[in-house]
């Protein structure tokens, strides 16, 4: 389980922090139809472009490649708050969508202006606006921003022009949660760990899109079993960092990592109005203790009492021989201790 | 654009769409700072202390300056004059028993982007070249000649908290930030009745986030107009704006900062950095557009760092191994200064280190440090990994103590599902959560029980 979301301002004020929660979002219907979405968030990675594309089709009756996001700019999305703590989506996402359905509502009076209807007579269905009994009588949302922009024939009272905007200051966090499991196998002789399966479910609520989902889940969880068996930044006594490159810092590559088998499970958030929780952090929440209770679970059978992270090979070694009363003390590690051994293989729950 | 699962109808939500960024990343037409090149633009190489603590005697910049290419080198006093302010904390958490007052003030000392006097980790910036070229500009920095006075260093957290321990700040008494509790029934009474009481402790070594891209940064001025144009390889253009301002003075409507393609985070770039600051500073100063692209091995040292922290925690419980209470005291390493958001990190795990499981009595304490290592900040999952990692282990630990499978006393621990905000016994509103769904489900697919058969039997050890 993680606390997500980085907001609600308020609430972050009572915990010192300088600044607030919410996120911004405009949403612009070019005159061909085309949309333009603003965010205040900003991606590096993430796959943001295509989140947000498909949360905006849905919103205005359009395709993905008819949305471009624009983003990272502070001349462009004039108002925003970046991204971190798994907030673009619950935060930013949310926004964006609020912009669209604003840009829909504008959208709805047009057609039915347009259409000589009232309002109430028009039904949103297929990605436009129809009048009920009557579906060959309908509107689009890009034939609609022709007209808004036209201004030919604007509704008394309505600017031309269909563009919205939004902010969505959430009023609570998300706590996306989940289970992995790593099953493990450790080689007593030389203490290289191998993970045989790694299962991982997760909840991170409504999804958007389950691949950009899958990415951020396996992404995250090689980060966590990274933490788990391998890196760790050392500084010696006087204070000099020991690993301070990649042949001492060691980064696992794709050759230690194992495949992955992922699950889901989706229960909407009751923190806004899509559903959705975040997903950007959960490996890395939930792969080190999954990696390492199945590392100490399979240690337990040979007698070792307790092992702390990185669970590197040279460490399982030294736990192992130490148990066997044979090795020479492990260099003291800041903070952590370590116990007694003999061997087996392990499987361990990791509830995240 | 690729579509690999049908939506329905005009429903794209929910759809696994390939990602649109992506062929402009995959062939190699991204553009990232590093390929920024403007007419006239100056290189900034940074000379970095090579020891954690030391008053710097003298600072000889005379033959770097004459070395080829170089434009000037400047060293901390010289560019007092420049900042408006010192580096931000933007989350300077102090001592107090929340959400009660605070009971001292923050302490966050004044980090200035060129260590004036004194450098109190490896890697801080002593100097900074500026040449015609990245490699001139990289080779000056090592003719310029100085001197460090040693100072005794804080190399550890225990050694930070430990009797008689150097000071690091010494406006401050001890190289202590703050000790922040958060408290929630009687957990003393708890774990002295308790049947059950399971205590490990946890060390959370520092991580580096090794983002693909490293740190770097572009500024154009427009010298007549008083504008500038920042690239910077970060998650936070809009925060950087604001800090420009209050940093360096300029008026935030002056500025425009553009992050362009950014080659991941997990945190690292989630921060107000010294070589941002200074870069733009010298684009004001010399009226041209200046760059500097960070090294791997430079960030290492100066990239703030995750984690670095110690946990004692313990788990009060029934026979049956249900939870009756939790209480963890914490132990975090902040590293030389309070980093944009170093001293919340440990907070934002402070109130859900009984995870999804529920109990009666809950206690947090976290003290923070001070040390002469590099700052530390988030990284990806901040504050949360490590409560989570504490949690989850115990449960195992306390698994084994009463006996059971440790899917078991989860399973019989868990908060029942819920659909609407729940308080919880470290005073969080849960949104929602259905905790033995995912369990069943990650069980069914791993083949558990078979699994623990298999394992029982010391088969020797194929497959766990």
């Amino acid at each position: 389980m993680e606390v997500c979301g980085w907001a609600p301002s308020q609430v972050l004020g009572t915990l010192q922090y300088a600044g607030g929660g919410w996120e911004r979002a405009s949403v612009r219907c070019n005159p061909t139809g085309k949309v333009t979405v603003v965010a205040g968030t900003s991606p590096h990675g993430q796959g943001h472009s295509t989140t947000f594309s498909q949360i905006v089709a849905d919103d205005l009756g359009v395709t993905p490649d008819d949305v471009e996001v624009l983003a990272g700019d502070t001349s462009i999305a004039t108002w925003g708050l970046d991204s971190y703590g798994s907030r673009s989506l619950s935060a930013g996402g949310v926004a964006i969508h609020k912009a669209a359905e604003r840009v829909r509502e504008k959208a709805r009076i047009l057609a039915a202006h347009e259409l000589e209807v009232a309002e109430e007579d028009l039904e949103w269905t297929d990605g436009k606006f129809q009048v009920k009994g009557a579906p060959d009588r309908a509107k689009t949302v890009p034939e609609l921003a022709f007209s808004a922009w036209a201004a030919h024939n604007m509704p008394e009272g309505v600017d031309p022009v269909l563009e919205a905007s939004a902010v969505f200051d959430p009023p609570n966090w998300t706590y996306p949660s989940g289970t992995h499991i790593c099953v493990v196998e450790i080689d007593p002789d030389t203490g290289s760990t191998r993970i045989d399966r790694y299962v991982a479910v997760d909840d991170c609520g409504t999804i958007i899109n389950p691949m950009v989902v899958d990415g951020q889940v396996m992404g995250g969880v090689a980060q966590g079993i990274a933490e788990a068996l391998y890196e760790e930044a050392i500084y010696d006594e006087n204070g000099t960092l020991l690993t301070g490159n990649m042949s001492t810092y060691r980064v696992p590559s794709a050759a230690e990592l194992p495949g992955y088998t992922l699950g889901k499970t989706v229960t909407p958030s009751s923190t806004n109005p899509m559903g959705v929780k975040g997903i950007g952090e959960t490996g890395t929440i939930a792969a080190p203790p999954a990696v390492m209770n199945a590392v100490a679970d399979a240690l337990r059978f040979v007698g070792v009492e307790f092992i702390d992270k990185p669970a590197s090979a040279e460490k399982i070694w030294r736990v192992v021989q130490q148990a066997q009363g044979q090795a020479p003390p492990d260099r003291a590690p800041e903070g952590g201790g370590t116990g007694a051994a003999s061997m087996t293989p392990g499987v361990e729950g990791g509830a995240a | 654009m690729t579509q690999v699962a049908e939506p329905e109808a005009t429903r794209w939500v929910g759809g696994g769409l390939k990602r649109k960024e992506d062929p402009k990343l995959i062939t190699g037409q991204g553009r990232y700072v590093d390929d920024i090149t403007l007419p006239g633009m100056l290189y900034l190489a940074f000379a970095r202390s090579p020891v954690a603590h030391a008053n710097i005697a003298s600072i000889d910049t005379s033959a770097a300056k004459g070395l080829p290419g170089v434009v000037a080198v400047y060293t901390g006093p010289e560019l007092a004059d420049e900042w408006a302010a010192a580096m931000p904390c933007a989350w300077p958490v102090t001592s107090r028993t929340y959400p009660g007052e605070p009971t001292a003030d923050a302490r966050v000392p004044d980090h200035w982007p060129v260590a004036k006097d004194r450098v109190r980790y490896m890697g801080e910036i002593v100097a900074v070249v500026v040449a015609d070229s990245r490699e001139h500009a990289v080779d000056a920095t090592e003719a310029v000649d100085v001197d460090y006075d040693e100072l005794p260093v804080v190399d550890s957290i225990e050694e930070a908290v430990a009797d008689g321990a150097h000071v690091i700040h010494e406006q401050f008494d001890s190289n202590e930030l703050y000790t922040w509790n958060l408290r929630n029934g009687d957990a003393d009474r708890v774990f002295a009745e308790a049947p059950v009481v399971v205590s490990e402790r946890y060390f959370h070594p520092r991580l580096i986030a090794n983002a693909i891209e490293p740190r770097g940064i572009v500024a154009q001025p427009v010298p007549a107009q008083g504008e500038f144009t920042v690239w910077s390889a970060t998650q936070i253009p809009h925060f950087l704006r604001v800090f420009l301002t209050l940093l360096l003075g300029i008026p935030e409507t002056k500025i425009r900062v553009i992050a362009p393609e950014v080659g991941g985070g997990f945190g690292s770039k989630l921060e107000i950095y010294a070589e941002e600051l200074i870069t733009v500073a010298l684009a004001r100063k010399l009226g041209a557009p200046t760059k500097w692209t960070e090294t791997r091995s430079e960030g290492y040292l100066a990239t703030v760092q995750g984690r670095g922290v110690i946990q004692d925690m313990e788990v009060a419980a029934t026979e049956e191994g249900r939870l009756l209470g939790v209480r963890v005291k914490l132990q975090a390493d902040m590293g030389a200064y309070a980093s944009l958001c170093g001293p919340g990190i440990p907070i934002l795990g402070a109130f859900h280190y009984h995870g999804v499981y529920d109990c009666e009595a809950y206690s947090f304490t976290c003290t923070s440090v001070f040390t002469n290592r590099t700052p530390t900040d988030a990284y990806r999952g901040a504050g949360r990994p490590e409560a989570t990692y504490a949690t989850e282990r115990i449960m195992d630990a306390l698994a084994r103590r009463v006996g059971k499978d440790p899917a078991e006393v989860r399973a019989m621990n868990f908060i029942p599902p819920f659909d609407q905000p729940r308080m919880t016994a470290g005073t969080l509103e849960y949104d929602s959560g259905n905790y033995g769904a995912a369990l069943a489900k990650a069980k069914e697919l791993v083949g558990y029980d078979a699994l623990r058969r298999e394992q029982q039997a010391g088969d020797g050890g194929r497959d766990g």
